[in-house]
């Protein structure tokens, strides 16, 4: 009941931390060539801050897709599933 | 450098094997329009580049190419999984079958391994955008091409996402092409190279 309860909320965690980064990312492209756009500015900080403490919640209570941080009680990073690989 | 996240740009999740259909989309991985060609081409082009806005653009859009082959490739192996000699021999994916088994290697889908003939880094800002804006157009009729035969949901959705991605693409190179004319006299912007020459 609690893996279940647990699996969701990071399926959701996992969901918004990927909309969020896709965001940045598209703003960024827009930023190179308008670097001084306010508007574009604010909008990737907020993300960015968004993003820096759902992260943290992320690796604390499900798992890491960054290197830096895979050194847990054994070597997280080469944990499958790799992201090619699916249960079919 | 590169960071590598362990995490596709957009979700793949492919339930039926279809080794015609992997044969096709391949083609984005080591045909002439492909993510590879891209992403090398626009990595290159940066480095002779007199502008820090279209070095960037070049460099944040090459690491997404990067991504992308990432997800052409995870395409190709969800499609080609579980596959008996019959179903290899039907969908004409023997050939490859036979030199690659079903690893991911880099060919056009007639048959051609990658070709960096297929791109150019001019060391001309113009030219080098020219073709930036022409090669994101041949990336998107790819896809579109590919779609015509696709007609599982699961392969439609990643590859839709993918062609949307050339269209914004094509859109930012048009921004980097404004800057360098607008850095240029307008009454003639070949004067000289702004890449090589002092003025």
């Amino acid at each position: 009941m609690n893996g279940q309860n647990n699996a969701a909320a990071c399926a959701t965690m996992k969901r918004r931390l990927n909309e969020l980064d896709f965001a940045m990312h598209e703003t960024a492209l827009y930023l190179d060539c308008h670097p001084t756009d306010r508007k574009a500015l604010d909008f990737y900080k907020s993300l960015a801050s968004e993003y820096r403490s759902l992260v943290e919640k992320y690796e604390m209570s499900c798992t890491t897709f960054r290197r830096r941080t895979a050194a847990g009680e054994y070597w997280t990073w080469i944990d499958e599933p790799w992201p090619w690989q699916n249960e079919v | 450098m590169w960071t590598y996240e362990k995490k596709l740009q957009y979700p793949v999740n492919i339930k039926n094997p279809n080794p015609a259909l992997a044969k096709l989309i391949l083609t984005q991985y080591g045909g002439p329009d492909g993510e590879l060609g891209a992403s090398v081409r626009y990595l290159s082009q940066r480095f002779a580049m007199p502008y820090k806005e279209v070095i960037g653009i070049l460099t944040d859009i090459g690491t997404e190419e990067l991504a992308h082959i990432e997800m052409v490739s995870a395409i190709v192996h969800q499609l080609t999984r579980n596959l008996t000699p019959e179903q290899i021999q039907a969908g004409g994916f023997a050939p490859y079958f036979v030199d690659h088994t079903v690893g991911i290697y880099p060919v056009s889908a007639a048959g051609v391994p990658f070709d960096a003939g297929s791109l150019q880094s001019t060391g001309d800002p113009i030219a080098d955008i020219s073709e930036d804006l022409a090669a994101e157009q041949k990336a998107r009729l790819t896809y579109d091409n590919i779609l015509r035969f696709a007609d599982d949901p699961d392969v439609r959705d990643p590859i839709k996402f993918l062609r949307e991605r050339e269209i914004v693409h094509f859109q930012r190179f048009g921004d980097a092409m404004r800057i360098i004319q607008d850095s240029l006299d307008y009454k003639n912007f070949y004067a000289y190279n702004p890449a090589f020459d002092t003025r």
